[in-house]
């Protein structure tokens, strides 16, 4: 029997908040982690003159953007982590394309290659770094000694400015690729193999087939992992700390996230600069994702949109 | 060209896809081969194309031995149940794939092209991608772009199993008028013996990767070489009545049906027999070899299909007017003409 009116009364609202009561851990731990950063940041963006002692700010407007774009190191960032993702993305995904392809002919101990690939994923950066580190270096390092193979002389990788981007991006390059050849892996094995006995009773040879039939149809996972490795790419840090402790030998390889990362720590009034920075890397990305999406949409449509075009002729 | 296997076997380790399969395709027919699920039909064809090597026996088109010969250098066009498109290109470049690898001239290509695409009546789609055509459409594309080289032989292995009834009809019909108009010899693949029925001049029934008959279709319908063949064959399961024969007579197990077969048949006596009638071969009358009870009456076209009870077996047959189903006993008549025997041990014909 239910007496009081708070039992009948709780009776009405608890179905109603028990699916809250479920979530409540998770919606605080994405408030508090999650949507105040980035509303907190947003707002530290535009309070000029922020001091992170005081507390005081200078008014609202746009003096740290204005700032940080008068920042040569923050210049430098912009144009470090584009070049790195114009080479990384596409590079590592050609060498990926090639890997999987190989992969996929089911030679023997594919299995084991398959683990073997995936590896890398698994090991932090900091570990693998430190062994491309040897590889890197200058004297004894593996790399100069094959490139000596072809009378290269020794490059010194970790310490000549010259050689600092080119040297990130073959890191970039190469731990990009496991996770990509994976993906590819899986999206060529799910080809209709039938589509190459077509293909041989048309006599179509080795690369007609790859062009043709593989490439197209692996089209829409190829820009799904462009779209990945591109984020991925304006992230570049970790591995700028263990190659050089710093951005770069003479800081000339400053990232975007490494500016952020500096301004964070550095100097009273640095909070407001690192949002602002935050704030133009969102955008960057934000932009290259949409430019990806539409191309993903074109392809897609390709068909559709010429046959359109004609009718409306 | 026609085709010529000889005694081909092909196994997956312990199974038994093909067993010592021998049977000469005719040139410029279209030949089905029909049987259940496993029946080893697309094994068959996948050894003709050169897809699956032969385990033993051998190949020939013609005269020619391809037993050994390479997929490439066969020569046969293909059509699978997929369409299998090329997805990127347009359809007139699908169609013309082959030519362009074979290195043919330009205007040969477009004019084969065009020919063939016309006999297929998708000369309006020539200019789309495969996404956008329906799939009926598609398999057009697949089946022009198989013929457009001249293929030795064409393969089909269940091409219209994705379609709906009235388009599987539509594309049996236009696969029948390109065959005729090429004169391609062509080998196809079902497990549906309407659609083999329908485009085939002759059918190889297989089970478990042995051929049970080849003969064309009426031959198959009307006398079957086996028990397996005549209940395979047929949209109504044929009639089956177990029993004996004694001194030509036909004798079922509760006695109820006694055929006299003296003028038709050879043996004197038999046991262990199945008398096998189709619906047709067996008529509504007053007095007559049996009697059953009407359970169920069905519009079957313009007739009316009947099936009835006896002691131990039912029995379908047509008939011209619905009958009473509630308790009413009518009297059969077997076409004796059309009445078969086989032996239940062998399942063979005996008459
Ligand atoms: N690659 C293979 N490996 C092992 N066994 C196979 C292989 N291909 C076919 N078989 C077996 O061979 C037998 C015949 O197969 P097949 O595909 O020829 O049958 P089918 O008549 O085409 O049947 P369906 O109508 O189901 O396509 C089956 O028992 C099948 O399991
Ligand atoms: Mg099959």
């Amino acid at each position: 029997m239910k007496n009081t009116k708070f039992e009948k009364f709780w009776d009405n609202i608890f179905p109603k908040i028990r699916p809250w009561l479920f979530l409540s851990p998770f919606i605080l731990f994405v408030l508090v982690f999650s949507v105040y950063p980035v509303l907190r940041s947003i707002s530290l963006a535009f309070m000029q003159d922020y001091n992170r002692l005081t507390g005081n700010y200078n008014g609202i407007g746009w003096g740290n953007f204005e700032g940080i774009f008068k920042s040569r190191d923050f210049k430098n960032a912009i144009l470090n982590s584009s070049l790195y993702a114009v080479m990384v993305v596409p590079i590592g995904l050609v060498i990926s394309l090639f890997f999987a392809s190989l992969l996929n002919k089911r030679l023997k101990g594919t299995a084991i290659y398959q683990t073997a690939f995936f590896l890398p994923l698994v090991t932090s950066t900091v570990a693998i770094g430190f062994v491309w580190r040897f590889m890197f270096n200058g004297n004894y390092g593996v790399l100069n000694s094959i490139l000596s193979i072809f009378g290269v002389d020794k490059i010194k990788w970790l310490e000549d400015s010259r050689y600092s981007l080119t040297t990130i991006v073959i890191y970039g390059i190469w731990s990009s690729i496991p996770f990509s050849t994976i993906v590819l892996l899986s999206a060529m094995q799910s080809i209709n193999k039938k589509y190459y006995i077509i293909a041989r009773m048309d006599n179509a040879s080795s690369f007609q087939m790859f062009k043709k039939i593989t490439l197209p149809m692996m089209m829409p996972t190829i820009i799904i992992l462009m779209f990945l490795n591109l984020i991925s790419s304006f992230k570049v840090f970790d591995e700028l700390q263990v190659f050089f402790g710093g951005p770069g030998p003479y800081s000339n390889l400053y990232t975007i996230v490494w500016y952020i990362y500096e301004q964070m720590r550095t100097g009273i009034y640095g909070v407001g600069y690192a949002a602002a920075a935050s704030i133009v890397l969102f955008v960057f990305v934000l932009s290259a994702t949409l430019l990806l999406v539409l191309i993903r949409k074109v392809w897609l449509n390709r068909g559709k949109r010429l046959v359109r075009s004609k009718r409306n002729a | 060209m026609k085709v010529v296997l000889k005694n081909l076997t092909k196994k997956f380790g312990d199974i038994v896809a093909v067993n010592d399969l021998s049977i000469e395709i005719k040139q410029g027919e279209i030949t089905a081969l029909l049987g259940g699920s496993g029946s080893g039909k697309s094994t068959t064809l996948n050894m003709i194309s050169g897809i699956e090597s032969v385990t033993s026996g051998k190949i020939f088109f013609d005269d020619t031995d391809v037993t050994k010969m390479s997929i490439e250098k066969r020569n046969v066009g293909y059509v699978f149940q997929d369409y299998l498109l090329y997805p990127n290109m347009n359809i007139f470049d699908n169609i013309a794939f082959p030519l362009k690898m074979k290195k043919v001239s330009k205007d040969e290509i477009t004019e084969k092209t065009e020919l063939i695409a016309k006999a297929l009546k998708i000369t309006e789609q020539l200019k789309k991608r495969p996404g956008e055509l329906s799939g009926g459409q598609q398999q057009r594309v697949a089946i022009a772009r198989a013929l457009v080289k001249d293929p030795a032989v064409l393969l089909l292995d269940e091409p219209f199993s994705n379609l709906d009834t009235r388009l599987s009809l539509e594309l049996h019909d236009e696969l029948l008028r390109v065959q005729k108009r090429t004169g391609v010899t062509a080998v196809y693949v079902t497990h549906n013996q309407e659609d083999a029925m329908m485009v085939s001049h002759n059918i190889v029934v297989l089970k478990d990767g042995e051929c049970m008959q080849y003969s064309s279709p009426d031959e198959l319908y009307h006398n079957p070489q086996n028990y397996f063949v005549a209940n395979f064959i047929g949209k109504v399961e044929i009639n089956k009545i177990d029993g004996n024969i004694v001194d030509k007579i036909f004798v079922s197990n509760d006695q109820s049906v006694k055929l006299d077969l003296s003028l038709n048949l050879q043996v004197q006596s038999a046991s262990a027999v199945s008398l096998c009638f189709r619906p047709e071969s067996v008529k509504v009358s007053q007095q007559c070899d049996f009697d059953a009870k009407v359970v169920a009456c069905s519009f079957y076209g313009k007739d009316v299909m009947i099936k009835a009870k006896s002691n131990e077996f039912y029995i379908h047959a047509f008939h011209n007017k619905m009958l009473d189903t509630s308790d009413s006993v009518v009297g059969f008549c077997i076409d004796k003409n059309a009445a078969k025997i086989f032996d239940q041990n062998t399942g063979e014909r005996i008459l």
